[in-house]
């Protein structure tokens, strides 16, 4: 990692979309631009505002993660339909717009959804997360694990290569690889079990 | 089985669903075969009156368990609907239309009852819906003051509502159905309400942290099932005339069986309207063949028992194996 | 409507012609003769398969229907098949049934109907189909015109007067001493064989009353109240008389009914009006002993719990329809009406019994385990 990539490590190890802004502004006040500072504002923008209501808080990134495992599900029938959604979710996720930005701009990117899965992982430890049985029975701990997995599998591999737009997600797909794999040993694990059933169907 | 899979129609309509009308046709003609006379119109209408009312029920609870909860209170708040709205017709003599509005938004009002307490207060689906059941079973005992109550004949003054179901031999009932099926369907797979509530079922911290508003989308999905109890109890009088107060229970595990048979999952976050639809058809098929062997009611009961049962275990194996 | 005037009046013609033993001072239809006699020398045309439907089989009362059944259809050589649902308010499973049998396209149906609402549409299927249906046990009001070939039931309001007769007669004179309270348990208010009953019992309670001076208020379920005319305030009036219905016909819930009138004061005499409120009211009494001891009680139907309670004083008695007879005439009239006979109702024998007369020739068959 480079000394700049240091640097902005608190903005992408905090959470909470109010004090990440904080981060922000004074990191972006204070040094000096490695050509990706534009890009991260154009991500925060896109993240974290609300077109239509801009008080309200929201996480729109975190939003996908969740949309994108309801897209893998769509039906065969409405596959023109689901293109055109993983194509809004690609826009939002400025996937294109990293482009322009060269490897900076890539880094940038991967990090911001490293950061996203990372909240999105979070969520699956909470107690209302996959209750089975009508939200009757509570999940255990190692439940919970498979589901994440399964989850995680649904929103990269798994959507992305039903529509055939792994290549233009090849950064969210390492991104939550990655983070997957970097929470837990068993996890990448279980991930590799998975994806291999998959490839049999 | 693999290869079956991957057969394009197949994958185009989904395994699961082929495989329900699969079986829905095998027991079709095995009841043909083997009851003399079942082929023919009447039994059809007959499996048609009954899957109306149970599929409205199966469909609203549908939305319900989509959001990762259960709803145990709309047989009998079906009850209460026909009870209510039927003993103000018949005692304050409410034009038709304003009996058959009433029982719609008595259907509407528990539902609303039921998301408010929900998704605002908090208070686990499970144990809202049994307060529910039992609320429904009061409030229609005193307001009806435990009479049964009787929908008007077809001849008499009001009885045009049996129109709802056929008129002379033309299934009214069925367009209607399939209407509503149609505009579900939409509503779960094609609007953003439909999107948000499949997403809270799937993981609602995760949506609800993303900044959307949950508790109002949660509680849309219980004034869906509300609304479509009050037309099921539309049906069901069309169908059995009287209502009487105190029972409805068992129309619950029919509708919840035809639920979890279609795909639906329990954990919520996977709905499917075209499965549920399969489902009701085939516990509706499966009555009346049951009925058609003179078996008797206890056999429907421990089928229908037996299927929530088999779901349930293999919902929860499945996600025991999943990894 | 025409068949219950054909009733009537065939009742009212051979009454009297009849010698109805020990009852001959009842008034229940006797014996019609006529009713009977259009079955003599019946011959099935073919080895008729019949469908039956009872309102459950909850009580014994409905295995001496089949009973009597078994023996018509041994002498017609002819079949049949029962099927009831589990409790008598399963209104809708008897409907989901009556349609299957008609859907059944059988030879006839045998129909005690739950509800008589409830059946009325598929009668005109059944009619449209042309099935013959012979009501038995409860008639069906309204029923489609023609769809009901004939009617086989006791006259309820006449049965239900008996019961009234015998319990003003056993509580007229304590009225001098205040106002009294007589109870009514009806297991429903749905069919019409209970409601004729009910209001059959409350009508000659009136009658009687006001032949003695005396004035009645009628109150409890709505539907009893509204059927029949109080003749004074609940506050003035010299007899109360409350009925009771379930939510549900079970014994248990027939005896909590009982149980809370039981527990009134003012409770001179009670009546259970069919089998499973008669029993429900032997249960509620269980505990507390009252009936027979403070309380008259008069029951309905047979089986061993009310012969019991009948032989050994804690009822006064009680009215015994005739599920035998009921069972064998419906088969026979079944059996005429595939043949394509026109048939006209067949009224069947009540009996009043106490521990008196209950083992008299005439009484003691009828009542059933």
């Amino acid at each position: 990692m480079t000394e700049q990539n240091i640097r902005w490590n608190e903005y992408y190890r905090e959470s909470q979309p109010a004090a990440r802004k904080r981060v922000l502004e004074r990191l972006l006040g204070e040094g000096p631009d490695d050509g990706a500072d534009a890009f991260r504002k154009l991500l925060y923008k896109s993240r974290y505002t609300d077109e239509k209501d801009p008080g309200n808080e929201v996480d729109l990134f975190l939003y996908e993660c969740v949309n994108l495992i309801q897209i893998f599900h769509m039906g065969r029938l409405f596959r023109k339909r689901a293109q055109k959604e993983l194509a809004m979710t690609g826009q939002r996720f400025c996937l294109e717009a990293a482009e322009q930005y060269g490897p900076v701009g890539e880094e940038a990117l991967y990090r911001e959804l490293r950061n996203t899965v990372k909240r999105y992982f979070r969520t699956c430890t909470s107690s209302g997360y996959r209750r089975g049985t009508f939200g009757l029975v509570g999940s255990s701990a190692e439940e919970k694990k498979r589901q994440m997995v399964k989850d995680a599998w649904e929103m990269s591999t798994g959507v992305t290569r039903k529509y055939g737009r792994e290549d233009a997600f090849r950064v969210w797909n390492r991104a939550v690889r990655e983070e997957l794999f970097s929470g837990d040993p068993e996890a990448e694990q279980l991930f590799r079990d998975y994806e291999a059933k998959q490839a049999d169907h | 089985m693999e290869k079956i899979k991957q057969i394009p129609i197949v994958k185009k309509l989904g395994f699961n669903r082929i495989v329900l009308f699969a079986i829905m046709i095998l027991m079709y003609i095995i009841f043909c075969a083997t009851i003399p006379g079942f082929f023919g119109p009447g039994r059809i209408m007959s499996i048609l009156n009954y899957a109306y009312f149970l599929g409205f029920l199966a469909l609203g609870v549908t939305f319900v368990i989509a959001t990762g909860g259960i709803d145990f209170s709309i047989g009998p708040v079906m009850f209460c609907c026909a009870l209510m709205a039927g003993y103000t017709f018949g005692t304050y003599h409410i034009p038709m239309v304003l009996a058959m509005l009433m029982s719609v938004a008595i259907g509407f009002l528990f539902g609303l009852f039921n998301g408010f307490m929900v998704s605002f207060i908090g208070i686990p689906p499970f144990i809202i819906s049994m307060a529910s059941m039992n609320i429904a079973k009061g409030i229609a005992s005193v307001y009806t003051k435990t009479q049964s109550v009787q929908w008007p004949q077809s001849a008499s003054d009001g009885g045009w509502f049996r129109n709802i179901v056929k008129v002379g031999g033309f299934p009214v009932g069925l367009v209607v159905f399939i209407c509503v099926v149609v505009i579900l369907y939409i509503i779960l797979n094609g609007t953003k309400a439909g999107r948000y509530i499949l997403c809270l079922g799937s993981n609602r911290e995760a949506v609800r942290l993303s900044g959307v508003n949950v508790k109002k989308w949660m509680m849309l999905a219980y004034v869906i099932c509300g609304t479509l109890v009050g037309i099921a109890a539309l049906y069901y009088v069309a169908a059995y005339t009287t209502v009487q107060p105190g029972s409805g229970d068992q129309y619950n595990n029919e509708a919840i069986a035809s639920c979890v048979m279609g795909g639906t999952s329990m954990v919520g976050g996977l709905a499917s309207i075209g499965g549920t639809v399969l489902g009701t058809f085939i516990i509706s098929l499966l009555q009346e063949g049951i009925l058609a062997y003179r078996l008797g009611k206890d056999i429907q009961l421990i089928i229908t028992g037996l299927i929530v049962i088999v779901f349930v275990y293999l919902d929860v194996s499945a996600r025991r194996r999943k990894s | 409507m025409k068949k219950m005037m054909a009733t009537l009046m065939c009742a009212a013609l051979v009454g009297s012609l009849v010698s109805a033993p020990v009852f001959a001072e009842t008034n229940l239809s006797g014996d019609t003769t006529e009713g009977i006699a259009q079955f003599d020398g019946l011959k099935a045309n073919e080895a008729y398969d019949f469908q039956i439907v009872v309102k459950s089989f909850q009580s014994t009362y409905w295995q001496a229907a089949l009973q009597g059944m078994d023996q018509a259809a041994e002498e017609l050589g002819v079949t049949y098949t029962a099927q009831g649902p589990n409790s008598e308010s399963d209104i809708a499973d008897q409907v989901n049934m009556l349609n299957s049998a008609i859907n059944g396209a059988p030879a006839g149906i045998g129909l005690a109907a739950c509800d008589t609402a409830s059946v009325l549409e598929s009668l005109q299927a059944a009619k449209d189909a042309g099935i013959p249906v012979v009501a038995f046990d409860t008639g069906i009001a309204d029923a489609p015109e023609g769809s009901v070939a004939a009617t086989v039931v006791t006259d309820n309001s006449a049965a239900g007067a008996v019961a009234g007769e015998k319990i003003y007669e056993a509580v007229k004179d304590m009225v001098a001493d205040g106002q009294i309270r007589i109870g009514e348990i009806n297991q429903d208010a749905t069919a019409l064989n209970i409601q004729q009953r009910g209001t059959g019992f409350i009508n000659k309670i009136i009658e009687l009353a006001t032949a003695d001076g005396y004035t009645v208020a009628v109150v409890g379920n709505e539907f009893y109240v509204n059927a029949v005319e109080s003749t004074a305030s609940e506050a003035d009036a010299n007899i109360i008389l409350e009925v009771s219905v379930p939510a549900q016909t079970t014994v248990e819930l027939c005896a909590a009914e009982a149980s809370a009138m039981l527990n009134k004061e003012d409770l001179v005499a009670i009546f259970g009006s069919n089998q499973t409120a008669a029993e429900g009211l032997l249960a509620a009494n269980a505990n507390i002993g009252v009936l027979g001891n403070g309380v008259i009680g008069v029951g309905f139907d047979a089986g061993s719990t009310i012969k019991a309670a009948v032989a050994d004083g804690t009822m006064l008695g009680a009215v015994t329809q005739s599920p035998l007879m009921m069972g064998y005439y419906c088969i026979y009239a079944l059996t005429a009406a595939a043949n394509g006979q026109e048939l006209i109702d067949v009224p069947t024998d009540g009996y009043w019994y106490d521990a008196s007369n209950m083992d008299a020739e005439e009484i003691a068959p009828n009542l059933y385990d």
